[in-house]
């Protein structure tokens, strides 16, 4: 579905050395690290905004082989933060259906953001400005812009920063439901080793630039987030999760 | 959705109404008293009074109403500056600056005089150099903008500084001209819709149709760049491309009317705010709607100017400024564009 | 939406193709060449004139057809008339319709001028465009005339104006007559001041001009027309700049002139800043000698010419006065007057402004 090899990138210092790493579809993969390891760059390379060295290949073609446009049909991309301002919900998610469209939306266009609508459960903020919604709401809008571009794989980032324990659950069981329904990729940035553990296929623990450990729930072991964060923790498993306590 | 698209539909009938209704209204109107039936009747014949004076500004006042309309509302979203305007940005006061430069020094527009050789006119040198005059204006703002990463406040204000610069260059300049030549230097200070003839109002037109047809295959473009650069990235845009050509078309939309009209100040941000706020921040909606609004609101003030204090005419850039700093000063009391 | 675009279009085509035809008339046309070279067609009978810009009226007045003025700008009702021998002499003019804004940038109101209906529009200080646009959106001619050089009275482009004005009018003698009239006065002068040695002529200044605004005594001239006209020894002249300027106090000074004429439009501004300062006034020559005397001012909405030429006799008369023996400066006044705007107007005049005199006891206090 989507590979990064050897990917790499610097600003002045390097940000990325040497990632190499799969998504398979349908899978569900987190990438975890402390402030400034690097996974906000990684995604905005994999999503084209940022220039890396390496390949980063979608379903066998380059990102160099892709427009703009035809990569946008592919990938969809959550960044941690956007404007707010007088759209309305309903023309945010139509702009997901920008990459299809010639001179204006179609009705086709029109169908697939009403049934992204629905699968989401918008209908009530459908016609509110997004200057009024809450941070939940607003990241659910978000999300659904994305998912109206019927990409093949979904870069989040940070998706459940600023949210409530209600909201957080949410949006993570709507990622794993989308992921596993439409057999999407998704690839997500997170802080939070709990909700992490509870909704990945997969982790990837990135630090300094590159990956220190990927694979199951099993790599959110003491010995490795010592290693990455610098933080004693216990780690507690009952009934096959994970839990992570602060140590003292 | 049923209210949404009714509010839509509304908005678009009143503005569309009210349009054709202050047309007609601001032809029936003037110094010269026409009934109504005497207006449609000079209008089937040709009558100076319709077809070379009232006609030609009100078409004009149209015309550049919607033009700084529009390219406000594109500066809005382009710089991410509710603020933005071509007036607020320095970027009318640059085209005013170019233009009295070609007249004063190149002599361009005017003066064949006693014992000197006719010289050729050139109509596109004035445009020209307004054109070139708001450039530099845009190529501050783009460096102001690249270089650091100001506040809308702050970028009004480089705005209000270069603003000043062209002011105090167009004074200097008047300082060293000929009574003459500064008599119609003077017109840019002030906007006056009452200048233009039927082949200048030709090429305004030209101007804005091939801008706003743009404009309207950018919307979807535009909508993407309120988000955040990245996401409209993300969508297949590329926000520098966008922005630049954006820019570039606004102003030289602005420089156009400037050259012919003058500087006419704060439609550009009050035409596009008043739709925002009550109809919808949609670029497929903002851009032909602030049109329509800007365009009738030029139309009723220059009306206003040339009917209040009849036969004497007011210039139609105080009368927007008097109506328009009010607003300005609303919007930056209000602040809620974050 | 494409709905209004396509409406927009329609209007635009339909405006666009009323323009194209074009009304014939069936009156006698001259081809007359205005002062900015442009060719314009007139009637070959004119009766009916408006007058747009600074001083185009004057010269319509001048002519003596005052009567065919049908409409005047605002600023002929709504500014005093003193100062303006032409609107002094005419107050019928105050109750003609407006047609349209005055002042330094006259903005004309076409469909007020075409409301009026005549034949010629006059302009002064006008372009070629903003002359053609007025033209092309009155359709009736655009004439543009001119005061050459701001202050001048002896101008070949007033001689042309005239000419060219009474040409139009019907008026080519009395056109010739003021230009006659204009010459002999000023050879009059000149000649009267022929042969005195250059170091035997009193050092003069003349302060408080108005321009664009009034001024206090900084404000001066050296090609200041009555000067020229007695040929007089201008101490502002050192400053070799042409048309009006502000100088330095400490150059006045300096120079130290033997007679300083002043502005009697802008004396209370000098007399306001004496009070500030008075030591200053106090150590001038022409100040400690009561060599002040007070000019009518000329420059109002552009040359009134026969003010000018008056001033000139009485600045002679103060500079030679055994050369103007003959001349009584109020008497010279009512003579110009009545022969440019047909009303003697100099008491008038001298009461509001104090006068030809001495003004030298004003600065007593």
């Amino acid at each position: 579905m989507i590979a990064v090899e050897n990917l790499s990138f610097s600003y002045k210092e390097p940000v990325l050395s040497g990632v190499n790493f799969e998504a398979k579809e349908g899978e569900v993969i987190f990438i975890l690290g402390p402030n400034g390891s690097g996974k906000t760059t990684l995604l905005r390379c994999i999503a084209g905004i940022l220039k890396p060295k390496g390949a980063v290949l979608i379903e066998n073609q380059t990102l160099n082989d892709l427009s703009k446009k035809d990569l946008a049909k592919k990938l969809a991309y959550v960044p941690q933060r956007s404007d707010t301002g007088f759209l309305t919900v309903f023309d945010v998610i139509l702009l997901g259906r920008k990459p299809y469209m010639g001179f204006g939306p179609t009705n086709e266009d029109y169908r697939i953001v009403e049934e992204v609508i629905s699968l989401l459960n918008l209908e009530k903020l459908a016609f509110r400005r997004l200057n009024e919604l809450s941070g939940g709401e607003l990241q659910k809008v978000m999300i659904a812009r994305a998912l109206a571009q019927k990409p093949r794989i979904l870069l989040l980032d940070e998706p459940t920063n600023n949210l409530d324990v209600k909201n957080q659950v949410e949006i993570l069981r709507l990622i794993r439901k989308i992921a596993k329904e439409s057999n999407v990729s998704v690839i997500s940035t997170m802080h939070d080793l709990n909700l992490a553990s509870l909704y990945a296929d997969r982790i990837l623990m990135i630090k300094n630039g590159k990956i220190f450990a990927s694979g199951g729930i099993e790599v959110l072991s003491r010995e490795n987030i010592k290693a990455v964060y610098g933080v004693d923790v216990e780690v507690v498993r009952m009934n096959g999760k994970v839990v992570i306590l602060p140590g003292d | 959705m049923m209210e949404y698209s009714r509010r839509i539909r509304t908005a678009e009938i009143v503005l569309v109404t009210t349009l054709i209704f202050s047309f007609i209204a601001s032809l029936c109107v003037g110094s010269y008293s026409l009934t109504p039936q005497e207006v449609l009747s000079s209008l089937l014949n040709d009558s100076p009074i319709l077809w070379n004076i009232r006609l030609p500004r009100i078409v004009t006042s149209i015309l550049v109403g919607a033009s700084l309309a529009v390219s406000g509302a594109v500066m809005q979203c382009i710089l991410r500056n509710p603020l933005a305007s071509p007036f607020t940005l320095g970027i009318s006061q640059g085209a005013a600056f170019g233009a009295a430069f070609a007249i004063i020094f190149l002599g361009a527009g005017l003066l064949h005089r006693t014992g000197e050789s006719i010289t050729i006119l050139n109509p596109y040198l004035v445009p020209f150099f307004a054109f070139l005059g708001s450039l530099i204006s845009v190529s501050v703002i783009l460096t102001l903008s690249k270089i650091r990463d100001l506040s809308p406040e702050a970028m009004i204000l480089a705005g209000v500084a270069m603003a000043s610069v062209f002011q105090a260059a167009t004074m200097l300049m008047q300082y060293f001209a000929e009574d003459v030549m500064v008599a119609s230097v003077v017109f840019w200070t002030f906007g006056d819709m009452g200048r233009t003839n039927w082949s200048e109002i030709y090429i305004i037109f030209l101007a804005f149709a091939v801008c706003i047809a743009y404009f309207i295959f950018r919307r979807m473009d535009y909508n993407a760049l309120t988000l955040s650069d990245e996401t409209a990235m993300s969508l297949g845009v590329n926000p520098q491309r966008v922005r630049l050509e954006g820019l570039l078309l606004s102003s030289f939309l602005t420089a156009i009317c400037v050259s012919f009209t003058g500087i006419v100040g704060f439609v550009g941000l009050v035409a596009p705010h008043s739709i925002r706020i009550s109809v919808s921040g949609d670029y497929r909606y903002l851009i032909p709607f602030s049109t329509v609004f800007g365009a009738t609101l030029l139309l009723v003030a220059d009306t206003f100017g040339r009917t209040v204090l009849s036969p004497v005419l007011i210039p139609v850039g105080i009368i927007t400024a008097f109506v328009g700093a009010p607003v300005f000063i609303y919007l930056l009391l209000r602040g809620s564009w974050r | 939406m494409k709905k209004l675009f396509a409406l927009i279009l329609v209007v635009l085509a339909l405006i666009l193709s009323g323009c194209a035809q074009e009304e014939k008339q069936q009156v006698e046309k001259t081809v007359v060449t205005d002062m900015l070279g442009r060719t314009v067609e007139v009637p070959e009978k004119v009766e009916r004139v408006v007058a747009v810009g600074p001083g185009a009226l004057r010269l319509i007045v001048y002519l003596n057809t005052t009567d065919m003025v049908v409409g005047v700008e605002d600023a002929e009702t709504a500014w005093s008339p003193m100062g303006r021998p032409y609107r002094m002499a005419h107050p019928e003019l105050a109750e003609k319709p407006i047609i349209g804004k005055g002042g330094p940038n006259p903005s004309p109101n076409a469909e007020a001028i075409v409301a009026v209906k005549p034949d010629v529009i006059f302009a002064c200080y006008m372009d070629a465009s903003k002359a053609n646009a007025l033209q092309q959106q009155t359709d009736v001619p655009v004439v543009v005339l001119s005061y050459g050089e701001l202050g001048n009275f002896k101008a070949q482009e007033i001689y042309d104006s005239l000419r060219l004005a009474g040409k139009i009018l019907g008026k080519e003698k009395r056109a010739e007559d003021i230009i006659n009239f204009i010459e002999s006065a000023y050879n009059d002068v000149s000649s009267r001041v022929e042969g005195i040695p250059e170091d035997a002529k009193p050092a003069v200044y003349v302060g408080a001009l108005g321009f664009k605004g009034g001024h206090g005594i900084e404000s001066t001239q050296c090609n200041f027309p009555p000067f020229m006209a007695v040929k007089a020894k201008n101490v502002a002249c050192e400053a070799n700049k042409s048309g009006s300027f502000f100088i330095d106090k400490e150059k006045l000074l300096e120079w130290d002139p033997d007679i300083i004429f002043l502005d009697e439009n802008n004396l209370h501004l000098v007399l306001i800043d004496y009070e500030k300062n008075p030591e200053i006034y106090k150590s001038l020559k022409a100040f400690k000698n009561g060599e002040i005397y007070g000019i009518l001012p000329f420059n109002y909405y552009t040359t009134n010419i026969e003010t000018a030429i008056v001033d000139a006799y009485f600045v002679g008369k103060v500079l030679y006065p055994d050369r103007f023996s003959d001349i009584d400066p109020a008497e010279k006044a009512d003579e110009i007057f009545k022969f440019f705007v047909g009303k003697e107007l100099y008491g008038e005049m001298a009461e509001h402004y104090g006068g030809f005199r001495n003004i030298a006891d004003v600065f007593e206090s």
